[in-house]
């Protein structure tokens, strides 16, 4: 039987996976450079968050760990960013802070671009991985 | 696309082509994919086909291109349906009440266009969020505080139209009571401004409310006579300290005293935060949760339990608590707090805690720990403890607020809690088996009890019911909603009906003569044009 880290780890190769070969498809080709996001947000709440963080880090990914509360990101950083131009983020966070990112996000003309959830682990909030970007253009 | 009942296709598609040489194409939204942004998440009719929805969008830049769209919407009898940000879950988030109805969504109208320091006010446009205009303060380093609702991610403009409410001193909490001056657009296309701003080269707009005549702001507030486009609105001077602290009472009795003496203090202005009241033995929201022994007594005999009240006298719990809260100089408010402790002591038993003191600005410690919109700091932070956790282990796709206002009395308090208990085993309702009310307003208390929605029909259906079933036993008992889903505004309009229902005649007779193609927010708060009225959505 997987332990709890092993069950984490199989989590994140689902999660991450898709990520980043989505991306390329999704996002509008000024914005599918090597790495092309701008933030990638993880959640210090949960473990499987933490190791995405971890990975994406180790990617080359500018990341930004939250506390379930998106405020000081949105405020000392998203909302003055994408008053310049839109900026696609990826991330790994319960429900809550998708939902604040998404609406916020609408605003600069950007959409949830690719979004899968994950079975919860324990007692713990079930976890999604999501990216939000401009539209493709088509 | 749903089209608004009865326009033709043609003169609808003849309107967003006008709107897009009003506005620029780019800013007129007509695909499946961008209405839907506009769909309201919370929506208690959520995959319903009663579920009311967006034709399209539009969104203007300034006051000109505001007057050119509702030209050709009252031309063509387009409905519109203004929003500022659309943020406003819970009660009706962005979508229309008027299924088809065209959102005119004012964000790009973001702009600050005054603050004055010096006399504590601000001038902003529809859509300036609370954030904007906070850190518009903090970036000219301005030493005002603006009263912000929890989430802040709304506007000014659209809470206090839709009678939102904060967390400073009394006088800024109520966010309509706390604007000076409005700029409308009304449906003709003319542009009103109220108060001063009647007066041409005024210098007073944002100072003083009334002008001259009658005074006519409040038929703007959760109405359809009009687009609001600008608004002022009181700010709060930093104060120097914050403190705050809890009396404790021992018996279930005491909490009339224990109301009538804050009552008291609040009126006098001694105690100028939002106070909050609470229960040590029955535990709960900003509390340990409640032992199980407590919860089966509470089921069993309710919160007058005379087993509950034995127990809460055997191991010295007290019934009861409030925590006063207060801004000022410090000397001052120490002696507030004093006042208070000397009123307070006269309910015999009474004990007396000293809470949170802070000298302000907040040093980036405390700031990381105090609930933020009592000192006038927009936060999200509410939507990280909504989440799944050992007392919401089943969260849903949301909530719709039921929300009547209560007299300010203990009895009251116990009385509605005696009437929603009653209620909640009668229709099987998903509300507590006890609330205490909320201080938003100073003279009134207003109950707040979040109905879930979820993306489950059925559900959602039996919840809808029991939502108009409460409305109405709430108006029985003389208890009226302050605001509501549009969903549920003609039941809620319907139980405002001393002689004859004179108050909903008046608002339609001033919306027919107005409006009288019935083209802004037909419905909104249950007023309906002539056209429509009658009809449902």
């Amino acid at each position: 039987m997987a332990n709890r880290r092993e069950f984490i780890k199989a989590g994140l190769a689902v999660s991450m996976i898709p990520i980043l070969a989505t991306a390329k498809e999704l996002l509008p080709q000024s914005a599918a450079s090597v790495f092309p996001f701008y933030k990638v947000i993880f959640d210090h709440r949960f473990p499987a968050s933490r190791e995405f963080g971890s990975e994406m880090e180790k990617l080359g990914a500018a990341v930004h760990g939250i506390n379930g509360d998106i405020t000081d990101l949105w405020f000392h950083d998203l909302d003055q960013r994408w008053k310049q131009a839109p900026a696609p983020i990826a991330g790994m966070t319960a429900h809550g802070p998708l939902f604040c990112l998404e609406r916020l996000a609408w605003d600069h003309g950007m959409r949830v671009l690719s979004r899968t959830d994950h079975p919860p682990v324990d007692d713990s909030e079930p976890l999604i991985t999501w990216i939000i970007g401009p539209r493709a253009r088509s | 696309m749903k089209l608004p009942p009865g326009v033709k296709s043609k003169d609808f598609a003849d309107a967003i082509r006008q709107f897009e040489d009003a506005v620029g194409k780019q800013w007129v939204f007509t695909s499946e994919e961008d209405v839907a942004l506009y769909r309201d998440a919370y929506s208690p009719f959520w995959g319903e086909e009663e579920e009311r929805v967006a034709s399209a969008a539009v969104a203007p830049d300034s006051v000109e291109q505001v007057q050119k769209v509702v030209r050709v919407a009252n031309a063509l009898k387009i409905p519109i349906y203004p929003i500022s940000t659309g943020k406003n879950l819970g009660y009706g988030g962005s979508a229309p009440n008027l299924s088809g109805s065209v959102v005119l969504d004012l964000k790009r109208m973001n702009r600050v266009l005054e603050v004055s320091e010096r006399n504590a006010y601000a001038l902003v446009e529809p859509g300036v969020s609370y954030f904007d205009l906070y850190r518009h303060i903090q970036e000219k380093g301005y030493k005002l505080w603006v009263d912000v609702p929890d989430p802040g991610w709304g506007s000014p403009i659209g809470n206090a139209l839709d009678h939102g409410g904060g967390y400073l001193q009394p006088q800024f909490r109520n966010h309509f009571d706390s604007h000076c001056g409005m700029e409308v657009v009304l449906a003709n296309g003319e542009v009103l401004r109220t108060g001063m701003g009647a007066l041409p080269g005024s210098k007073t707009w944002q100072e003083y409310k009334f002008g001259f005549g009658p005074w006519i702001d409040g038929i703007f507030s959760q109405g359809s006579s009009g687009v609001v486009t600008k608004m002022g609105f009181w700010l709060m001077p930093q104060p120097d300290a914050y403190l705050t602290g809890t009396v404790t009472v021992p018996g279930y009795e005491d909490i009339t005293p224990l109301v009538d003496i804050l009552t008291f203090l609040e009126n006098s202005g001694v105690s100028n935060g939002m106070p909050g009241l609470g229960s040590p033995v029955l535990g709960g929201f900003m509390m340990p949760p409640p032992k199980s022994e407590v919860t089966a007594m509470l089921n069993e005999g309710g919160v007058a339990s005379p087993k509950l009240q034995q127990y809460a006298r055997q191991n010295g719990i007290p019934y009861w608590s409030c925590t006063v809260k207060f801004y000022g100089p410090a000397k001052a408010i120490t002696a507030q707090w004093e006042y208070a402790k000397e009123k307070f002591s006269a309910i015999a038993g009474a004990k007396f805690q000293d809470g949170e003191s802070y000298k302000l600005p907040l040093t980036p410690d405390q700031f990381n720990k105090v609930h933020k919109p009592e000192f006038g700091i927009p936060s999200l932070e509410m939507f990280s403890i909504g989440a799944r956790s050992p007392y919401n282990p089943t969260p849903t796709s949301g909530h719709m607020w039921f929300s009547p206002i209560i007299p300010r009395t203990g009895e009251a308090i116990l009385e509605a809690n005696r009437v929603f208990s009653q209620a909640a085993k009668d229709f099987g309702l998903p509300i507590l088996s006890f609330s205490l009310p909320s201080t938003y307003w100073m003279r009134a208390f207003i109950f707040l009890f979040g109905f879930p929605i979820t993306h489950d029909i059925p559900t959602n259906r039996k919840n809808r019911e029991s939502f108009r079933k409460l409305i109405q036993l709430s108006a029985e008992h003389g208890w009226g909603e302050y605001r509501t889903p549009p969903a549920f505004q003609d039941t809620v309009m319907e139980t405002y009906s001393f002689n004859n229902h004179a108050l909903r005649r008046f608002h339609e007779t001033i919306k027919d003569a107005l409006d009288p193609n019935g083209i802004i927010s037909p419905g909104r708060y249950g007023i309906w044009p002539k056209h429509l009225r009658g009809q449902k959505a």
